[in-house]
């Protein structure tokens, strides 16, 4: 009895330090040469020192083929459990590339199953850490269908829990598409790549030569696709960020809004927001510079910062509180509304919608970009996105308008008419179908052959359409205010808000311009 | 406008395009707009300039110190409007305006001039018997030289045939001018001036000295007064040597006389600037004379109020030139909004005077001086102790700014010891400025703020709504600090305000009731009190104190172990060619072939509906070709230039 105690002790021991090894010193050590960290070690900088309980640690594959049965590793290269990121509970997966290249087959990917179940029946996020080969090519169709039953559970989990994909190694073929259902994609640059299909194939298929950086790497896919949301310089960086990055998340739709403590007074008033937006009507200025006046600390976590630049989204605090910003940036393509800003600025929209982040829409946007190729690649069902997302949208909705909101891209960004809860403009910001000038042209098209008549009827324009007063009168403004002010208006219109309850008519689920 | 205020007089500002937001426009009583930004179309226009006086109707006008402040046909041009130049004679302004013939006066006055032979020299023989009366070493000079070329220091007459023949080569070659002169070289010269207050009535009196030693390319960095240097006996030959030079031009108003000093303390004229200049505040805190109200009340005829014999020259007083210029690019001037500004704590020590602030734009027309920071104390050690505690406290962001080479000159051990000269900073700073050295002092300052600040961020992080039940999430007491890539191994134990801070013998206590957030860490380590600044940086912080930024960052132990692992500086592939982000009209080309560009930098201006867009680099390298011209219309995606 006590031998057998003793035998089951020993083994217990031998058994948990063998699946520590992962697959073996060498392949630990040719990882760390690439300035990869392991499975194991990427888990202990993401959690908080010995938060970490691991399952499914003793999972085997059960595939004889091609002598793998003498391949066996204790959990099947994937490291799976729960921990917490400054005390709060995170689900994770970890792909071990030292066990087998990280390749999935079928017990490796029930095991990322169970951690979205448990995660969605639990209600916390899952943070999934992709460093894979691909799928297990000896396990042929177990393999596949491991990735369906993955994908399947980030749909149902879609809405219910945040989920945060980390690319840090290869993700190639059918892998690349949990991550692409999951909410946010970060990348390491130089270690991670995402595509569909390999340099290989594409110069097989099509000639073309292209390096694997430059086909999915992590600034052409935070720069060009806009598929991954954040680049870091390394692993380290990386999780480190996704600590700070958890910080701004409620754990599920159903739990309350991340609140932090903060010394930055919420009636703080900023004399320099009055001269932000420049004298002269057609110079930029910098957007990002009022949303880091605003929030608590100047703490704004910008994500997707090199992907459609002419709008800007991220979190910030808010007198302690969460909170999404989305804001058009006049120094890129003068703010215009295109079809990448559109698809970047709706997502992230409908992500806070789903998790009760109240949303802070900054506006000085001049209109859609014109252009045929914005037209011909679909601008209408592009921009008819953030409208969707924009009128769906039932969390507490602010808006202000800084300098101009002209013509449709004025009702899209979030206007009273999309049911804004509060909507602000700046005293001197001008709305309308187009800008005094140009109305002028159209409306006294012979008087404006003479300068000085031009002047005047554009004036006439501005003080009897585009002035804020004229929509703050019809009640499509809320109030018309101070810039210094903004901070605590803001903060007083969250605090009004805070119980804000919207219900939608039932549908089974709604239909967006895909 | 606070000295008018104080006598009850209403001000009136004029300003231009690129003025409009600016704080003296703010101030004013009045203010009227001049023109556009370049100063060109609006402070050096003096139709403009005369025409907001008719509209104003004011009844006199103060230059200032730059623009039109010495412009002798300005002042004609007011005293024919029947107005008020609070400011010398156009008389006197002309004569000292010449170089030349401010010289002559100056001989005539019996002031000391550089000894020298003004006429040109003819030959060899001829020039070694003029350095032999003047006295070796001397410089012989191209009459039309400048930059140093054509100029050679000769120590004896050995050494003049070849001196001569080397100077006039370049002289023509550079010049095609061959004429040389000769005068005595002053080694180590220093650069001390006379405040002078004249009025109507011939009364005049000497406001002690200022020391301008500490300058860049001719501009002064840092004023102060009195100089260290000089002797009550050379001071009140200065005093005399002014007078007897005021006297001489009639002259009456503030004004300076500019000298040059030598090791041995000998005094040379060099000019007389006929106008307020910039660091008379530091004379103001020595001698508790308001310069700017005597000057109006000269102007509107009264008499000075002193004699010589009433003017106590008490304490120090130092003065620092806060510019938007970025020391550690060899000074590169900065333009761009003032995102963040917040000055020392004021006492009665402390003077600034700026003309922008909060939101305030440093604009690309004019100096690049944001404000004067001057301090007071009993003693030198005092009021540069002040200057010390007020530059580091002083926030300035969105620009950059020279405020970390102010504190690294002011902590210069040769300038504390008053060893300066106008060379200075060329001879401490030859390869120009990488901030200042690191001491292990300082790094004890920086290490102790990362760890404050980190596990106090770290704390709260801790504390955000939603934490697991029954589970303390505890931070640890190991850490490992790095500065600038240095790893310290630290043992840290939290006490009431602060940390105990065990690195291998050193033991570091740190206190402060420092707020998340603020940019401005101020804390008493082992007992003194620190002011540091802070940026943050992914994952990490850039502290700065006493002229050194360094990169900070706190890890685990374990985490120090693994970043080990991280591989730096992988390169990336570069852009090589920039594209038009959108279709539209080039309507500004910032750079040329061949400059150097770095992130961030403006590279061209697009209009396109109606607005600019500013094309910013997205990577640092050299520009190969522009492929287009400035109006020209781009489709979205042409190719506007290629990098090398």
């Amino acid at each position: 009895m006590n031998q057998h105690i003793i035998h089951s002790a020993k083994l217990l021991g031998e058994k948990r330090n063998e699946a520590r090894q992962g697959g073996g010193a060498e392949r630990v050590a040719i990882q760390h040469k690439k300035g990869k960290l392991t499975a194991r070690e990427r888990l202990e900088v993401l959690l908080d020192p010995e938060s970490f309980e691991e399952t499914g640690m003793f999972v085997e594959h059960r595939c004889n083929n091609f002598g793998m049965g003498k391949k066996k590793f204790p959990g099947d290269g994937v490291v799976t459990g729960q921990g917490t990121i400054n005390g709060r509970l995170v689900f994770v997966y970890s792909q071990d590339f030292t066990v087998l290249g990280g390749s999935l087959g079928e017990y490796h990917a029930k095991k990322i199953c169970n951690i979205l179940d448990s995660a969605l029946a639990v209600g916390a996020p899952v943070i999934g850490i992709n460093d894979s080969g691909g799928a297990r090519i000896q396990e042929g169709v177990d393999a596949l269908g491991g990735y369906g039953e993955i994908f399947q559970r980030n749909v149902i989990a879609s809405g219910i829990i945040p989920q945060i994909s980390l690319i840090m190694g290869p993700c190639a073929g059918g892998a690349v598409y949990s991550p692409a259902l999951t909410d946010f994609i970060f990348m390491v640059e130089n270690s991670a790549y995402m595509f569909v299909t390999g340099p290989e194939v594409v110069k097989t298929v099509t000639g073309e030569e292209v390096t694997q950086e430059n086909l999915g790497g992590a600034r052409m896919h935070t720069a060009k696709s806009g598929v991954a949301d954040l680049a870091f310089k390394n692993d380290i960086e990386a999780l480190l960020e996704t600590r700070r990055f958890f910080n701004f998340l409620p754990l599920s739709n159903s739990s309350l809004l991340p609140r932090r403590r903060t010394e930055d007074p919420a009636d703080r008033v900023d004399m320099s927001l009055n001269t932000l937006v420049p004298s002269a009507p057609n110079k930029p200025y910098d957007m990002n510079e009022l949303v880091e006046r605003i929030v608590d600390e100047g703490e704004f976590f910008e994500l997707q910062p090199d992907f459609a630049k002419n709008i800007i989204i991220g979190f910030g605090y808010m007198e302690g509180r969460s909170v999404g910003f989305v804001a058009n940036q006049p120094l890129h393509l003068a703010g215009c509304l295109d079809i990448n800003a559109s698809r970047k600025a709706a997502r992230f929209i409908r992500f806070c919608d789903a998790f009760n982040i109240p949303l802070v829409t900054l506006v000085d946007v001049p209109g859609f970009l014109p252009g045929t190729d914005q037209e011909h690649d679909g601008i209408i069902k592009h921009g008819a996105k953030l409208l969707y997302a924009y009128a769906e949208a039932t969390v507490p909705k602010i808006t202000i308008i800084t300098r101009k909101a002209y013509g449709g891209a004025y009702i899209v960004m979030n206007s009273k008419h999309l049911r804004g809860d509060i909507n602000y403009a700046w005293f001197n910001s001008e709305i309308a179908v187009l800008g005094a000038e140009g109305a002028a042209e159209i409306i006294f098209k012979e008087e404006c052959k003479d300068p000085e008549l031009k002047e005047q009827k554009i004036q006439e324009y501005r003080n009897t359409v585009t002035s804020p007063f004229v929509a703050a009168s019809r009640g499509y403004l809320d109030n018309i205010i101070e810039p210094q002010n903004t901070r605590w208006r803001i903060c007083k219109a969250l605090n009004i808000l805070q119980n804000k309850k919207v219900q939608l008519p039932w549908k089974k689920h709604d239909n967006l311009p895909l | 406008m606070k000295t008018l205020k104080k006598i009850g007089i209403k001000s009136v500002a004029v300003y231009s395009e690129a003025d409009t937001h600016s704080m003296h426009v703010q101030h004013a009583d009045e203010a009227y707009y001049i023109g556009n930004s370049p100063a060109t179309e609006s402070y050096l226009s003096i139709p403009n300039i005369i025409n907001a006086i008719r509209a104003s109707g004011a009844n006199a006008v103060h230059p200032g110190y730059g623009f039109l402040s010495e412009n002798a046909h300005f002042a004609n041009v007011l005293k024919r409007e029947g107005v008020t130049l609070i400011g010398p004679s156009a008389s006197a302004i002309k004569k000292m305006g010449d170089k030349i013939e401010a010289k002559k006066i100056a001989i005539e006055a019996g002031v000391s001039t550089v000894p020298g032979y003004m006429g040109t020299i003819s030959n060899i023989i001829q020039a070694i018997e003029i350095a032999e009366k003047i006295g070796f070493p001397v410089i012989v000079k191209a009459a039309a030289g400048g930059g140093g070329r054509g100029m050679r220091v000769v120590k004896n007459s050995q050494e003049m045939a070849n001196a001569f023949e080397a100077a006039k080569l370049e002289a023509v070659n550079n010049f095609s001018d061959g004429r040389l002169f000769i005068e005595k070289l002053i080694k180590s010269p220093r650069h001390i001036e006379i405040q002078l207050l004249a009025d109507q009535y011939g009364n005049s009196v000497c406001l002690g000295e200022r020391e301008c030693s500490i300058q860049r390319y001719h501009q002064k960095v840092i004023e102060e007064a009195p100089s260290s240097f000089i002797t009550e006996e050379i001071r009140q030959q200065m005093y005399k040597e002014t007078i007897s030079l005021s006297n001489r031009v009639g002259y009456c108003s503030a004004g300076t006389v500019e000298f040059i000093v030598d090791l041995d303390k000998n005094f040379y004229f060099l000019e007389m600037n006929t106008r307020l200049q910039v660091e008379h505040p530091v004379t103001e805190m020595i001698t508790g004379i308001d310069i700017v109200e005597e000057m109006i009340k000269i102007a509107a005829g009264e008499k000075l109020a002193f004699s010589q014999d009433d003017i106590k020259l008490k304490g120090h007083a130092f003065e620092s030139r806060i510019c938007a210029e970025n020391p550690m690019r060899g000074f590169l001037p900065s333009s761009g909004r003032i995102t963040e500004y917040s000055e020392p704590p004021k006492n009665a020590n402390i003077r600034i005077d700026t003309g922008l602030g909060l939101g305030g734009e440093v604009s690309m027309f004019y100096d690049s001086m944001i404000a004067k920071l001057c301090t007071y104390g009993e003693t030198r050690e005092q009021a540069l102790e002040v200057m010390r505690s007020s530059l580091s406290s002083y926030i300035i962001r969105g620009i950059s700014h020279n405020i970390s080479f102010l504190e690294a000159l002011i902590s210069n051990s040769r300038f504390i010891a008053g060893d300066i000269n106008t060379a200075f900073i060329e001879e401490e700073y030859p390869d120009g400025f990488s901030g200042a050295t690191l001491t292990s002092d300082i790094t004890k300052i920086f290490l102790a703020t990362a760890i404050f600040i980190y596990i106090t961020e770290q704390k709260r992080a801790s504390l955000i709504a939603g934490q697991m039940v029954n589970q303390v999430h505890k931070i640890g007491t190991r850490w490992v600090v790095s500065i600038d890539d240095n790893l310290f191994p630290v043992l840290i134990k939290s006490v009431e305000d602060g940390y105990n801070i065990r690195q291998e013998h050193d033991r570091i206590s740190i206190r402060s009731n420092w707020n998340v957030g603020s940019r401005l860490f101020s804390c008493v380590i082992n007992g003194r009190k620190a002011n540091v600044k802070i940026e943050n940086i992914t994952t990490g912080y850039i502290l700065s104190h006493s002229g050194i930024s360094v990169k900070a960052y706190v890890r685990s132990p374990r985490m120090s172990e693994l970043e080990a692992i991280m591989i730096t500086n992988l390169t990336c592939e570069e852009q090589t060619e920039l594209q038009a982000p959108l279709a539209g009209q080039i309507i500004a080309i910032k750079v040329q072939e061949g400059s150097e560009i770095v992130i961030g930098q403006e590279i061209m201006v697009l209009t396109a509906m109606k607005m600019e867009n500013i094309i910013i680099a997205e990577r640092n390298g050299k520009i190969a070709k522009i492929l287009v011209n400035e109006k020209d219309h781009v489709a979205s995606g042409q190719v506007l230039l290629k990098f090398v």
